[in-house]
């Protein structure tokens, strides 16, 4: 047993001696903040904000949160590493925020240089982002968008806490637009079966329940044959071309260090 | 001025009333109860014999139209009633009577089938078919409406007939076949001729000209091998109408009922072909043989919103039917909840699981 765990510790150091150089700009070490804050977006006084209500809601949620921006990712890696932004904001939370502990917890990462973000989500997060990963990042990506960094910061920071309060983001338009319809579609059905059920009388048009059993008798039946037309379509071929096209999205892969992460990106 | 039967019972004579519940005349004044049989024996203007014959010949138009007038045998009123009715009451004693000219000689019933649905049955049925129906309107159909209700014997024709029939179709078969190109399919176009047979027996159509004919279409089926002899005695206790609309006239109805099952018939009977479009018929009834008959239907009418809505009772099998009102805040209020409902439901679904 105690062999067992020494080879898993053994096993992660050298993951780790193996991953951090990729971070050449980072300190490769576990942070011990909240916040880096590379590329220089959120004024003195938002830092502060953040920093405080980052660490507040680790305390109260157990839920570790960092943010990082950068001014362009690819400078950030070691020369021919840089995997994409989520590769890179997955091993980043996991070596360098955790110090190769995972964790609970999720991180935003904003590349200035590509104007795209990553939030990565880890441990419990995954499962509680998951169906909403899209509300939170809509509305980051709109702030980023609008060069509201310290508002956008806060935004993440705001909804994190929103959903570990509530357990849930109020719905969209969309979704509340969706419902509606639903609803209403449903309710006209309802309604006409409640509707139908009022109306019984029904001219007759049939007389089949009278017909004498077995009287019926099929004296002569003749086919006539007129004509016949012959279509014809060509069979689908096998295509000369193996595999589709080439996918969009976001990064290369997950990270190295083998931890479970969720989480989305967008452009700004 | 017309000749009234009114039935008396042979120990009292107080009038009798027949009970559908047990199928025998009542004294409600004495108690007493008798069978057809006896009644019969006591009252000479009972009829004595089924007569089968051939109604039309002798049917004197004069009597489908206008009024006509009796005076009560109980308490001796002048009573003016419409030239159709056959059955009714003496609005002053209550005493029932029957009008001899609309159920007698050549326009006599050939048959009828007495009710066997008693009023207290009536009321179960009229319940059940209201639970459930959550847009009825309150009370709509309420107890004291129900008892008001009256049992009355419609004329109906029923026909008899032998169908032939002619029918051509517009039909195709397909093939299908592939080789290492191409995939065919070859569509065969034919013409099918078919000739072939029918009978039908005891086609209901309603003789009455106020009744709505879609109403007595649908209180069918009447089980007609319950069809008894005509007799006026069945008619006591109950309202009754003559038919004032023929069987000539009432025809073609039931020639578009036969039609129309013949011809399913004939497309249900050809096979082997992969589309059948019916293009030609020629269906002709023949040996077309009718009798008048009476059957029991209870009509029910209750105003709502300013509208009068009639529903049918079989009074025989106590099938019902109706087009019944809706009541309009019943139904937004429905309409709403359901609507709101389902629209929470999907929301809460859409943002906690999705």
């Amino acid at each position: 047993m105690m062999k067992k765990r020494c080879r898993q510790l053994i096993l992660l150091l050298v993951l780790a001696l193996l991953v951090l150089p990729l971070f050449s700009g980072a300190k490769a070490q576990a942070a011990t903040g909240h916040l880096e804050d590379r590329a220089n977006l959120f004024s003195f006084e938002g830092k502060l904000a953040l920093e405080s209500k980052m660490a507040e809601l680790e305390s109260t949620y157990g839920t570790k949160v960092f943010i990082l921006t950068v001014y362009k990712l690819e400078d950030e890696a070691l020369p021919n590493s840089y995997t994409g932004i989520r590769a890179f904001t997955e091993d980043y939370y996991d070596y360098v925020v955790c110090g190769g502990v995972e964790t609970t917890g999720l991180i935003l990462c904003v590349d200035m240089g590509g104007r795209e973000m990553w939030v990565s989500t880890t441990g419990e997060e995954v499962a509680r982002f998951q169906s909403d990963i899209d509300y939170l990042l809509d509305r980051v990506a709109a702030r980023l968008s609008d060069g509201e960094y310290d508002s956008a910061g806060s935004q993440f920071l705001k909804l994190i806490e929103q959903k570990h309060k509530l357990g849930f983001y109020p719905p969209t338009f969309g979704k509340i637009l969706i419902s509606l319809l639903i609803g209403l579609f449903v309710g006209l059905i309802v309604l006409a079966s409640l509707r139908s059920q009022l109306k019984t009388v029904h001219q007759a048009t049939s007389a089949r329940n009278y017909a004498v059993p077995g009287s019926f008798h099929l004296r002569r039946v003749d086919e006539l044959y007129l004509y016949s037309s012959v279509t014809q379509t060509a069979k689908p071929q096998p295509s000369d071309r193996i595999g589709g096209g080439s996918g969009g999205g976001f990064g290369g892969g997950g990270g190295m260090s083998g931890f479970s992460h969720g989480g989305g990106g967008r452009t700004f | 001025m017309s000749e009234l039967v009114s039935f008396k019972c042979p120990r009292c004579g107080s009038p009798l009333l027949y009970s559908a519940e047990k199928g025998r005349f009542i004294c409600e004044y004495c108690g007493s109860d008798f069978s057809f049989e006896e009644v019969k024996n006591a009252d000479v203007n009972a009829d004595t014999e089924f007569d089968w014959g051939d109604y039309k010949e002798n049917v004197s138009q004069e009597t489908l139209e206008g009024t006509v007038s009796y005076v009560c045998k109980s308490c001796g009123a002048e009573v003016v009633a419409d030239a159709v009715t056959a059955a009714s009451f003496c609005p002053y004693c209550g005493n029932v009577i029957v009008m001899e000219q609309n159920v007698s000689g050549l326009i006599k019933p050939n048959g009828i089938i007495p009710f066997r649905i008693d009023k207290k049955k009536l009321q179960e049925i009229v319940a059940n078919y209201c639970k459930g129906k959550k847009l009825l309107p309150k009370h709509f159909l309420d107890q004291q409406k129900i008892e008001k209700i009256q049992g009355l014997y419609l004329p109906f024709w029923l026909y008899d007939c032998h169908t032939d029939g002619a029918m051509g179709f517009d039909a195709t078969r397909t093939r299908v076949w592939s080789d290492a190109k191409f995939n065919y399919t070859e569509t065969s176009h034919y013409y099918v001729t078919c000739e072939g047979d029918m009978d039908f027996a005891k086609v209901p159509v309603d003789g009455s000209h106020r009744m709505d004919d879609a109403l007595m279409d649908s209180v069918e089926p009447y089980d007609f091998s319950d069809i008894q002899p005509f007799a006026k005695g069945y008619l006591s206790g109950f309202v009754a109408e003559r038919f004032d609309e023929d069987a000539d006239s009432c025809l073609g109805r039931a020639s578009a009922r036969i039609k129309s099952s013949v011809a399913s018939t004939f497309y249900s009977a050809i096979n082997g072909y992969t589309t059948l479009t019916s293009s030609r018929s020629r269906i002709a009834l023949q040996d077309t043989n009718v009798n008048y008959v009476l059957l029991p239907v209870y009509l029910i009418t209750s105003q709502y919103g300013g509208e009068t809505y009639t529903y049918a009772v079989n009074g025989q099998t106590g099938k019902i039917v109706g087009d019944l009102p809706a009541d309009k805040s019943k139904a937004t209020k429905t309409f709403l909840g359901t609507a709101l409902g389902v629209a929470a439901a999907v929301l809460a679904l859409l943002t906690f699981v999705f």
